[in-house]
């Protein structure tokens, strides 16, 4: 289902709510595609390939952007395409609805809900009445609560096209195609475990490709390997059931040899996503510092041409401000209350805490005091920008 | 205060459907839709999600204790209107 990125390049773009940008060049491609490079090396086939990739992987004039929306503990990711717009779960409350709006988008073209737990599908009452849903895949599973009985209320009201899909169901708009991987088929009559039957999609624009397994766990996991093997291999991986150890398993991680990695979940949730078991397996596909998840970075979007891809970090429709502004805003490691330290990247409300017990800080490398925060955390903390200088 | 009947059960104050269960968390929904992560054990051991608890007092003489059972009955009443309305959408569909 992939073809080798030719001419991949991968940029990050660190934007502050305050607007503060800096892009950093991040590693080149993977092997696999270092492999193909050297293929196209070899002068008889030159300038076959050089045909064969323009035909195959044209730039698209408007990039795919792929938005892996800060919703709390929860998931919604939007591919905002130029010639449609597909919403993959919603998260459970109203901001979903929120950042659609503040983002300008008035229509979805083909909406997907997983499965029927709250913090996937809750936030559709508010979609439906924000924005016009076009088309509606969702499993068919049966679940007992008022929050999805008001989702299936809200599908009924709409105008929606219905759909229990299987796999190989495919829905194009342009360049973009989103492909079911699972379940096979709708799982009305299903009355185990919501997340066995989660629909699990792969999207394709270019040669970038994105896999979305939601909430499907290990087993599903396998299955998908035993059927699909290498042809898995995505671009980007979004993490399944927000980073837990349930899912994100070796062999799966293996198969889809992402370049990128995403997990969504709320910042201090009482499940402990992600699990660190799930992120040393993705970390053995993945360096680290490429995997983004929105406890730590807020929204994450990443956009492509098909052909390279850019990853902007804590960014939000208006909210760019003036420069005088973001100057006042840095955050003050000697003074800031514990509350203003979580908007810190890798610091959550204990860390917080012990910046404050551990005052006063030297300098910004004085921060490795603080137990959890080593050379490559501090690295990620200055990268972020949101530091003020300290005067010695 | 202390009462002094028999062994009795109040009406069911209140039902919670089962959204979630992963690990020690479940996720507990009220039925003015209000939901609330408490810890898996509060629940009976044949919980699960997709099924709906009651939560009741019983008084035996001065002691009161907070009961908890699954609620075969609401959570069949819940199924079958989902179901129907899940009928509703597929036949729609098909228009």
């Amino acid at each position: 289902m992939r073809r080798a990125c030719p001419k991949r390049s991968l940029h990050e773009r660190t934007t502050s709510r305050f607007g503060l940008a800096a892009r950093v060049p991040l590693r080149r491609a993977s092997s696999e595609h270092a492999s193909f490079g050297s293929t196209l090396l070899r002068p008889v086939l030159l300038a076959i390939a050089i045909l064969l990739l323009a035909a195959a992987a044209p730039v698209a004039a408007e990039p795919l952007r792929v938005h892996f929306v800060d919703v709390g503990q929860g998931a919604a990711v939007l591919l905002e395409g130029a010639e449609g717009n597909v919403l993959v779960d919603v998260g459970q409350y109203g901001d979903a609805a929120a950042y659609l709006d503040q983002a300008g988008i008035e229509e979805i073209d083909l909406a997907i809900a997983t499965h029927a737990h709250a913090d996937h599908i809750g936030g559709f009452v508010d979609v439906f009445e924000s924005v016009e849903v076009h088309r509606i895949w969702y499993n068919g599973q049966e679940h007992v609560t008022l929050t999805f009985e008001r989702f299936i209320d809200a599908v009924l009201e709409s105008e929606a096209d219905y759909h229990e899909p299987g796999r190989g169901d495919r829905a194009t708009f342009g360049e973009l195609s989103i492909t079911v991987l699972h379940p096979e088929g709708s799982a009305a009559d299903y009355h185990g475990d919501l997340h066995d039957k989660n629909i699990v999609v792969r999207a394709d624009y270019g040669d970038f490709s994105i896999l979305l397994p939601g909430d499907a766990e290990a087993d599903v996991e396998r299955s998908l390997v035993e059927r699909y093997g290498g042809e898995l291999d995505s671009t980007v991986l979004k993490m399944g059931h927000h980073g837990s150890a349930t899912s994100s398993s070796g062999e799966f991680v293996k198969a889809v040899a992402p370049e990128v990695a995403v997990y969504q979940a709320g910042a201090d949730n009482r499940y402990g996503h992600p699990h660190d078991e799930a992120i040393a397996r993705v970390s053995s596909a993945v360096a680290e510092e490429q995997i983004y998840g929105t406890d730590l970075h807020g929204t994450v979007v990443i956009e492509s041409d098909g052909t390279e891809i850019d990853i902007v970090l804590e960014t939000g429709p208006g909210d760019a401000a003036p420069a005088a502004l973001a100057e006042q805003a840095c955050i003050d490691i000697n003074s800031a209350g514990p509350e203003e330290l979580t908007e810190i990247i890798h610091i959550g409300e204990a860390r917080a805490q012990e910046i404050v017990e551990l005052r006063p800080f030297d300098s910004i490398d004085d921060l490795t005091r603080v137990p959890g925060i080593g050379p490559a955390r501090l690295e990620d903390i200055r990268e972020q920008g949101l530091l003020c200088p300290i005067d010695n | 205060m202390a009462d002094d009947r028999e062994s009795t059960h109040e009406p069911a104050a209140e039902r919670f459907a089962v959204d979630s269960i992963e690990a020690d968390v479940a996720l507990v929904e009220s039925e003015s839709g209000r939901t609330f992560e408490i810890p898996a054990a509060w629940l009976p051991a044949d919980a699960a999600e997709g099924r709906v608890v009651s939560l009741s007092v019983q008084r035996s003489g001065a002691e009161s204790r907070l009961i908890c059972t699954v609620d075969h009955q609401a959570t069949e009443e819940r199924r079958r209107r989902v179901r129907a309305k899940l009928d509703k959408l597929r036949s729609r569909r098909n228009r």
